[in-house]
């Protein structure tokens, strides 16, 4: 039995457990770990209540900071944006204070999600909430490592080539990334438009799929948001048919790869799995960096110092421009400047042009494996969590964390990630196009066996 | 032109703001003159986070302007992003259309020529800046306001033609409600490029105008480029492509800044909005609500046989065209409505400093009518301008009372005539020997004892008659 939100919440209408021990307890949690640990970056302690009885109350969650909550401080983790107060509040963050959820904090990201490991962050790295000299995974590290130790019930982080599934993997939690477009983008701090998509960390599969009805659908504010229905259809995993990615197959930790055969072992029993090829699937890494490059080098061209966030003021205009933009992390300006390269009138038809071409020729291949299964598996990530420090001079080792994350982006299909047991990784389930409400039914029977 | 070795090509780009009641991607009102930046929200001003959201009255006006344009709609185009650093762009790219514009291909006809029109896209404005002696100051109340960008082929070979391509776009975008078109206000603006070459050779260096607010100044700017241009070339010097400022008060261009490399935009797909999918309803409602264009104007008036510089006027001067339109369904003879209005009263307004809004459109056909019917003299009609407006009574009445009406003529005005004659036995002399021009005196005599109430015609006649009687 996970003791998981709605496991509490049943306590609570049981009148087992008094809603304000319950969050007594997520707050001793945090004493108690939040140290070492360093997910949060602000706890708004003195604006949580226990009493109201709405469909969320009990609910705490904490946010990632580069999801706007009007009234708060929202940096990205980023220099640039310091003292930034947030004017307005994410769609996301509505939904969830209207069905009377409590913001708990921001958490510690990487800067403007760009990163594998949390460390990229002006605040200083996240560590991994129980092994403390290891990195949590990134960017949603801070909010993964603080749903993992207990100090939230709930979380929110940016998903855009793996950085919610990613580090929920490495802190042995639950991260989901929805189809794209299913949860509003209007309040999340842009990093590449077309492959952004909020993402949701709990403990528990149900837990994800209980809070995801409050928050999805279309939202006037946010032109890519789509309506889907998410039901509770009771399914019989001997319907279902997995395919195990060939191509994955041998990339990375061997003790990951033993885990999630043993995991494949088990889901086997109860259903049919077999292997599945899709052409160039581990190359999508490469389609990803250079799309999402692009995306984030104009993305990231307002910060400039002239309407709101820090501002160097110099005596000329380009100066003030230079020195300001200047207060970007060392990850972000090289991402900013090879986005540009990759986007000049030179190169253009050479990257990111043949990067569209080939994003949409891999959606080709992905849906045809599609037809013949229901659901991809594959761990999550390719390694288990690192030192700290390890890769921050190794750039190219570092995006490889994405390898088995970003195809779901680049596909716009949902994907999540549940914990692999004995291990800091993860198994991660992906389904096609839409297919959200398959995809967390059959990930939390599987969470379940 | 006057080298004729050389061929001038111009081409324009003009930029027209949508009439709409908000800006492009956000609800902020799309007025820019109000009090600086009270009309922006986190969207205009790009705060993080913010996504632009299409208004679909933008889209429904750049159809509209598409289809009086005589272009070729996309049912699909789709939106991009373009990159520069300025203060007045907030975002550090303007959302417009690139590889996929909204219409292709259209054309507008001036006079016996047709200027094709290459592309015609929706795109938004950005702000403004303020400069002041201690410091540049940023005005956000026009960033995100709607446009819409009408770049024309390169037909244009005389300033003459641009200046009339302009003049009759301007009007057709006016007419089809689209926008405001007030050049001082910047709703119209225009950026012309220039160049010149020896007939037979490749295009020569283009140049660039900006700051043009009045038709006028894009004119003389073009005129003063091309001198300049053809001095250059006449002297064996090079063009260089530069962007030009036109001074207003030297009737002057001055170079901006020297383009040394073509800005990199970095165009790409615009991945905050979906593709812009048109629907056949959407195009169909807009055809209805072309109502008139210029040429309907110019076809109903020619109908009329009226002189083609009247037409033009009523052509750009649309309360002009309203009055005489409202005095037209009451007294329906164009002809002599359009002169009189457009001549007479035009003059009488002019030189006492008011507008036709000050006049009842009935009283007016009245006047016009009592003219016609040779009830009033075309004078006294002018004159009558001055007091009808003063006092509610019929105009019939108050013409009376001004004894201004020309009387039938009586057996008793046949009898001063004939006294007053009498009186002139000099004249009449002259007259009866051959001189026949005196009659003119010997008429002018008689209106003034009579006080003008008499036709002049009719005096005449009767005048004749007299002498030739005896
Ligand atoms: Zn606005």
């Amino acid at each position: 039995m996970i003791k998981d939100y709605l496991y509490y919440l049943g306590q609570i209408e049981k009148k087992q457990l008094k809603p304000e021990d319950y969050l007594k307890n997520i707050l001793d949690n945090i004493k108690k770990y939040e140290n070492d640990v360093h997910g949060y970056i602000e706890i708004f302690k003195s604006e949580l209540n226990v009493n109201e009885a709405n469909p969320l109350s009990h609910l705490y969650v904490a946010l990632k900071d580069n999801i706007l909550y009007k009234g708060h401080f929202q940096e990205a983790s980023s220099r640039i944006l310091e003292n930034y107060v947030s004017t307005y509040s994410a769609t996301v963050v509505e939904r969830l204070i209207k069905n009377g959820a409590n913001i708990i904090g921001r958490t510690n990201m990487d800067e403007f999600a760009m990163g594998s490991s949390t460390e990229y962050s002006r605040h200083g790295p996240t560590n991994h909430p129980f092994e403390h000299s290891l990195i949590p995974g990134g960017s949603s590290g801070g909010s993964a490592a603080v749903v993992a130790y207990g100090g939230a019930n709930f979380a929110l982080g940016s998903d855009t080539g793996g950085s919610v599934r990613q580090p929920a993997a490495l802190c042995g939690v639950v991260g989901y990334k929805p189809t794209y477009g299913v949860l509003s983008r209007y309040g999340l701090i842009s990093f590449a438009s077309s492959l952004d998509t909020i993402g949701l960390i709990a403990k528990s599969v149900r837990d994800i799929r209980y809070v995801l009805n409050f928050l999805k659908g279309k939202d006037k504010h946010d032109s890519t948001s789509i309506d889907i229905d998410i039901g509770k259809d009771i399914i019989d995993l001997k319907h279902i048919r997995f395919g195990i990615i060939k191509e994955f197959k041998g990339f990375g930790d061997i003790y990951i790869w033993d885990k999630f055969f043993k995991a494949v072992e088990k889901i086997g029993k109860k259903a049919h799995i077999e292997e599945v090829s899709i052409k160039d699937i581990e190359r999508t890494i490469a389609i990803y960096e250079i799309i999402s490059m692009s995306e984030a080098s104009s993305n990231l061209a307002r910060y400039d110092g002239i309407r709101y966030g820090k501002s160097v003021k110099a005596q000329e205009l380009k100066e003030t421009y230079m020195r300001t933009r200047a207060l970007f992390g060392k990850e972000v300006k090289r991402r900013i400047l090879m986005g540009t390269y990759a986007l000049s009138s030179e190169n253009y038809r050479d990257f990111y042009e043949k990067g569209v071409k080939a994003r949409s020729q891999f959606i080709k291949e992905i849906n045809r494996a599609f037809k013949k299964v229901d659901i991809l598996l594959s761990p999550t990530t390719p390694y288990l969590p690192f030192k700290k420090g390890e890769r921050l001079k190794d750039p190219l080792l570092m995006y490889k964390a994405d390898t088995f994350t970003s195809y779901a982006n680049l596909a716009y299909i949902p994907s999540i990630t549940i914990p692999l047991e004995g291990i800091y990784a993860g198994l991660q389930l992906s389904a096609a196009y839409k297919n959200d409400n398959l995809l967390l039914e059959v990930a939390d029977e599987i969470q379940r066996l | 032109m006057k080298y004729k070795d050389y061929e001038l090509t111009i081409g324009l780009e003009v930029h027209a703001q949508l009439s709409t009641r908000t800006k492009i991607f956000c609800s902020c009102k799309n007025e820019t003159d109000a009090e600086p930046n009270t009309n922006v929200c986190p969207i205009c001003l790009a705060h993080p986070g913010t996504l632009p959201i299409i208004n679909k009255h933008a889209v429904e006006l750049a159809i509209r302007a598409s289809l009086a344009l005589n272009a070729k709609i996309n049912m699909r185009s789709a939106f991009a992003r373009k990159h520069y650093f300025y203060p007045d762009l907030p975002k550090g790219y303007q959302i417009t259309q690139y590889k996929y514009p909204l219409a292709e291909n259209g054309y507008i006809d001036i006079q016996d020529k047709r200027i094709r029109i290459k592309r015609l896209h929706i795109e938004e404005d950005a702000g403004k800046l303020i400069h002041n002696k201690d410091a540049t100051y940023v005005d956000y109340n026009r960033a995100g306001v709607p446009l819409i960008e009408i770049v024309s082929e390169p037909d244009i070979h005389s300033v003459i033609d641009a200046y009339r391509y302009l003049k009759e776009l301007r009007l057709i975008l006016i007419y089809a409600g689209v926008t405001h078109g007030d050049m001082e206000k910047g709703e119209f603006r225009c950026e012309p490029n220039i160049s010149i070459r020896k007939k037979g050779e490749p295009l020569g260096t283009r140049t660039e105008i900006k700051n043009l607010n009045s038709l006028k100044a894009v004119r003389d700017s073009i005129a003063y480029e091309v001198e300049r241009q053809l001095k250059l070339l006449e002297n064996n010097e090079k063009v260089v492509s530069v962007t030009l400022l036109y001074n207003e008060k030297s009737k002057k261009t001055e170079i901006m800044r020297k383009k040394e490399t073509a800005a990199d935009y970095r165009y790409f797909p615009e991945p905050d909005l979906p593709e812009l999918i048109l629907t056949k309803d959407m195009i169909e409602k807009e055809k209805e609500n072309i109502q008139l264009l210029p040429a309907h104007v110019r076809e109903k008036y020619e109908k009329f046989n009226i002189d083609k510089d009247f037409i033009e006027v009523i052509v750009e001067d649309r309360k002009s065209r309203q009055f005489i339109e409202n005095v037209l369904k009451v007294y329906n003879n164009p002809k002599s409505v359009v002169s009189w209005i457009l001549t007479d009263m035009r003059g009488y307004l002019k030189q006492t400093k008011q507008t036709l809004s000050s006049f009842n459109y009935k009283d007016i056909a009245l006047l016009i009518k009592l003219t016609d019917s040779k009830k009033i003299t075309k004078q006294h009609a002018t004159k009558a301008l001055s007091f009808i407006t003063k006092e509610h009574k019929p105009i019939e009445q108050l013409l009376k009372e001004q004894n201004l009406i020309i009387q039938e003529i009586s057996s008793k005005d046949k009898e001063l005539i004939k006294k007053l004659l009498s009186l002139e036995s000099e004249a009449v002399e002259k007259y009866k020997k051959g001189k026949k021009g005196i009659i003119g005196y010997l008429i002018g005599r008689v209106m003034s004892e009579t006080k003008g109430k008499l036709s002049p015609s009719k005096v005449k006649e009767i005048v004749i008659s007299l002498l030739e009687e005896d």
